[in-house]
């Protein structure tokens, strides 16, 4: 069943509201800020401003002026209408120290006509009408008047020549009243238009100087060919003189802006970025989920040997999740498998007592029985048959032995043993059906390695293991062949090994080998290994079977090592190959 | 307020004493100066006029360094004439220099005017020459219309003017718009006369060389102008490919410190024909220039790598102990100048002969490059030399200087010349 809204798709829904909410506080502040700012900067300050870049033009023209009038007024200066000759040298001084001013071209006379006569060279002078007059003129240029001060122009630049004005007095001549002359100090334009810098509103605001006769100049002296958008008519510093300006916030704010847009672009990209990456976490999740669902629903009818797919570094909540389930799977199956084992057990137990009590008695008769009429049976053929006899009562009297053995385990009492001991033991007893199928049995390891175990219980293991692998190298070779025993420490366990080069068990039945009852020999009873396990288990220890048909079979045991080995230990050095 | 204001130095001129102390002098001359041999032994007075105070105050000590090193080498030469010079501050001012010229041959009988830095202030002393039929030697100021328009026969220039400098320029620019297609180009160049003619005389040289382009714009600040930050916002906001500036000195050096904090160089080259390679712009550049330079200078320490230029530049070090500006050289080239024409005269009260003997005069000079000579053209009275121009690279030879010229691309001198078309336009048909 798929819900209709995921867990995934309802993150996912709940990111996108926040970055959409995050993005638009942070728009809704940043418009205020934005506001804020223009109005700092562009409003309550721009009147100030205005207010002193006109105050600064109308001191740099009053300046102008003064100087002007410095040169007007002198009693000498008439001379320089009509008797320049006599000018006097102080004089002469005097007009081209003041001609020397850094804002000024020079200074010019010009007579009743109101023609050029003489001009003073200043430190910025150049080209006409300094040297030559060609192509300059007053004519066609705006005039305006302010008591006796007339300022011509602005002359635009032009031809590669940079604009001028001209502030001009009327000059009296000397012995002619009614005629009348002019000074006037030729001005950059550009030392007039840099007044109107606005250092403050630099980017905010851009001012402009409208002059008589239409034209907009920048603050550095060059025309503007088209009017600019927005323009606002400003003060007036002399007549027909205006500064205009030009709001230009935008300009300033334009990096605010552009991070808006910026920040708006980002939001997008991270909105579709968090649905892409959201939907492919989904589609994976999903996939991963219904692995575990259908794990679960396999589990669920009966198939618990189901493994999810645990990648090994991964180890995310899924992952755990798959681990746990598979780890409760296979406690699982361990659980169901002990409680069978321990079910099979107290039956096998129960029966093995009914048997052993209504077996073993009868066996002991007959068995006594026939061991009185062997002793007086004089015929040689019917005594062997009586041996015969008993002899399958002793193998039956052992069947019962080993299932009641199995079936009622007697607990294990351990104690401090060598492991030669056992090793001596159960070669022993094994010798001579191993010299019967011409089987070597070999030991080696370190001799003096100390169990902590039943010293009998792992010789009967021993012995188990041992007839087994005889009677493996016999069924291949029916003589011949090899049984090794070894012994050596692995951490706080001995790890014997008894190897054989036998037949081997195909590896379908090598799960099944120690179930009771399971035997591969037409004479076993299945519960040699079986014993043998039930033995080492209950002595603290395990056992593993590795076997390759053809090749041969390992055994395996791991026993509780002594503690008393690490005082010993010193006293022992490594020996391989020990015959005991 | 004004008059008195302005007469009061000027009175103290008058009464100031004509002879200065030495030995005053000798350190870091800032008024009048007496050097060579004193007036009694001397063949010449020479009376030259420099800045001594204020932004260009370096090339005027640098020209007074290069009389030392040209009479220094004089004296070494027994048949040289002995000369008086006499050194005073301008103060880039036309009515002080003007003044101080008809008081030099007034007072001290000066025999040749020499110097300037400003072409306003080499105008308007030119014309004192010119009236009082003075011979003047022009080693500084570069107007071309020091030599031509306003030439006349009392006249010498004995450094390249604005039009070899731009000359160069304008086939360095023809050269670079076949690399890189620059179509707009914009001029920036100080409010005077040395300005207005360098800019006319690189469009007069790109239109005689075909080459075609847009003016972005030509912006006019005032000379020795301390903020340059309208006039870099207006090249920002219609920004030219190549913007090529006649700003030097000081101004030049303060343009660059603003520029290059606005990307500026980023959007545009910067060339500076005339004087943007002098030694004081180099050292201003650091190590790390802005991008994108094209400089030159009327006079280059590591150009030509002569046996004669390392001479000079050596033997300036070792008087000044700094290397030396371009108006140290013209200074040095006046004074070897004038040594010449009145070795070969005789007597420099005979003006004409005076004048015969410079029109043509050849003359080594440290910026004469290998198997060249410079001259003073007879036609014109400009001394005709080679222009260099080049980028900045990484030197430590002359420190403290962090870069100097290099990659050069050398125009000679011959190509440079103007035609006698060109000069007989630009004098409107009046003849020398």
């Amino acid at each position: 069943m798929k819900s209709k809204l995921s867990l995934v798709g309802r993150y996912t829904l709940l990111s996108l509201v926040l970055i959409i909410g995050s993005v638009t506080a942070l728009s809704i502040l940043h418009m205020r800020v934005a506001e804020s700012i223009t109005e700092r900067l562009a409003g309550q300050h721009l009147e100030a401003q205005m207010a002193a870049t006109a105050n600064r033009l109308s001191a740099f023209l009053d300046n102008r002026i003064y100087q002007l009038e410095t040169l007007s007024r002198h009693p000498a200066m008439p001379l320089y209408l009509a008797y320049t000759e006599a000018v006097p040298d102080g004089v002469q001084e005097l007009v081209r120290v003041e001609a020397d001013s850094p804002d000024l071209y020079g200074i010019l006379f010009f007579d009743a006509t109101d023609s050029l006569i003489q001009v003073v060279a200043g430190q910025a002078a150049s080209g006409p009408p300094y040297w030559g007059t060609e192509n300059w003129s007053l004519a066609d240029l705006p005039r305006v008047q302010k008591n006796n001060t007339e300022i011509i122009g602005p002359a635009l630049p032009r031809a590669g020549q940079p604009g001028w004005l001209l502030i001009r007095q009327p000059l009296g001549y000397l012995f002619d009243e009614s005629a009348e002359g002019a000074v006037g100090l030729h001005v950059r334009l550009a030392s007039l238009t840099e007044q109107i810098r606005t250092e403050n509103l630099a980017g905010v605001v851009r001012p402009y100087l409208r002059a008589p006769g239409g034209a907009l100049l920048d603050p550095t002296g060059t025309a503007v060919p088209r009017q600019p958008a927005g323009l606002v008519r400003g003060p007036e510093v002399f007549p027909g003189w205006h500064i205009d300006y030009v709001i230009t916030a935008a300009d300033i704010l334009s990096p605010l802006r552009n991070a808006q847009l910026g920040m708006y672009g980002l939001a997008c990209l991270m909105a579709l970025g968090t649905v892409l990456l959201f939907w492919a976490l989904a589609r994976s999740l999903r996939r991963r989920i219904d692995r575990l669902v259908q794990g679960a629903e396999a589990f669920s009818s009966g198939d618990l040997h189901f493994q999810l797919d645990v990648p090994g570094p991964r180890k995310d909540e899924i992952d755990q999740v798959a681990y746990a389930f598979n780890a409760m799977a296979q406690r699982l199956r361990e659980m169901i498998q002990r409680t069978i084992q321990v079910e099979k057990m107290a039956v096998l137990g129960e029966f093995a007592t009914g048997v052993a009590h209504e077996v073993r008695n009868p066996l002991a008769t007959i068995k006594l029985t026939v061991q009185a009429l062997e002793r007086r049976e004089a015929d040689m053929r019917r005594r062997g048959l009586l041996q015969d006899v008993e002899g399958e009562i002793d193998r039956l009297n052992r069947v019962v032995g080993d299932l009641l053995d199995y079936g009622r385990p007697v607990a294990a009492e351990p104690e401090h043993f060598e492991v030669r001991r056992a090793f001596r033991q159960a070669v022993a007893m094994t010798s001579s059906r191993a010299r019967e199928l011409g089987i070597t049995v070999t030991a080696s390891g370190d001799s003096r390695l100390l169990l902590y175990a039943n010293p009998d219980q792992v010789s009967q293991c021993l012995v188990n293991l041992l007839s087994n692998a005889i009677e493996a190298c016999g069924g291949v070779r029916g003589a011949g062949g090899s049984v090794r025993l070894r012994a050596h420490r692995e951490g706080a366990r001995i790890r014997v090994d008894v190897t054989d080069d036998g037949i081997g068990v195909a590896p379908d039945v090598l799960p099944r080998v120690t179930e009771p009852f399971f035997t591969t020999r037409a004479k076993g009873t299945g519960l040699g290994l079986s014993i043998t396990r039930q033995l080492v288990q209950l002595n603290g220890g395990e056992m593993n079977i590795e076997s390759e048909p053809g090749e041969g079979t390992t055994v395996t045991l791991l026993l509780p090592a002594s503690d008393h080995v690490n005082n010993l230990q010193k006293h022992y050095h490594a020996d391989t190959n020990t015959d005991y | 307020m004004t008059f008195w204001r302005y007469l009061t130095p000027i009175l103290w001129l008058a009464i100031s004493p004509l002879a200065a102390d030495e030995s005053a002098a000798a350190a870091e001359p800032v008024g009048r100066v007496e050097l060579g041999a004193p007036a009694a032994e001397a063949d010449v007075t020479v009376a030259c006029m420099y800045p001594m105070t204020g932004r260009p105050a370096s090339y005027g000590r640098d020209s007074i360094a290069g009389i030392r090193v040209a009479l220094a080498e004089l004296a070494q030469q027994p048949d040289a004439p002995r000369l008086r010079v006499i050194v005073d501050d301008s103060r880039s001012k036309a009515s002080f220099a003007v003044r101080m010229a008809e008081d030099f041959i007034a007072v001290d009988q000066a025999d040749i005017l020499c110097g300037m830095v400003s072409s306003g202030v080499g105008l308007a002393v030119s014309r004192v020459a010119r009236k009082r039929r003075v011979i003047m030697i022009g080693t500084d100021h570069a107007s071309s219309r020091s030599v031509l328009e306003e030439g006349h026969r009392y006249y010498f220039r004995v450094s390249s003017d604005t039009w070899y400098s731009h000359a160069a320029g304008a086939r360095y620019l023809k050269e670079l718009q076949a690399k890189t297609g620059w179509q707009k180009l914009a001029f920036l160049g100080p409010d005077y006369e040395y300005g207005r003619v360098a800019w006319r005389d690189l469009r007069q040289a790109l239109g005689m060389l075909g080459v075609e382009y847009q003016v972005a714009g030509d912006y006019w600040p005032k000379l020795y102008e301390p903020d340059y930050t309208l006039y870099i916002q207006s090249l920002l906001e219609s920004p030219p490919d190549i913007l090529v500036t006649a700003l030097w000195g000081g101004d030049f050096n303060a343009f660059i410190e603003q520029a290059r904090t606005t990307n500026l160089f980023q959007q545009m080259a910067v060339a500076n024909f005339d004087t943007g390679g002098n030694y004081d712009t180099l050292v201003a550049l650091g190590e790390d220039p802005p991008p994108g330079l094209i400089l030159s200078a009327r006079h280059h320490l590591n150009w030509p790598d002569t046996e004669r230029n390392r001479r000079f530049v050596q033997a300036f070090y070792e008087l000044s102990g700094r290397y030396p500006s371009y108006s140290a050289q013209g200074a040095y080239a006046g004074m070897l100048v004038i040594a010449k024409a009145v070795a070969m005269v005789g007597d420099v009260s005979d003006t004409d002969a005076m004048i015969a003997a410079l029109e043509g005069l050849h003359i080594e000079l440290p910026k004469d490059p290998e198997g060249f000579t410079s001259y003073l053209d007879a036609d014109t009275h400009q001394i005709v030399q080679a222009q260099a121009i080049g980028r900045p690279v990484a030197s430590d030879r002359y420190p403290p200087a962090r870069v100097m010229l290099g990659g050069w691309v050398v125009y000679e001198a011959e190509l440079l010349k103007p035609s006698p078309e060109l000069v007989q336009r630009r004098r409107g048909g009046r003849a020398n």
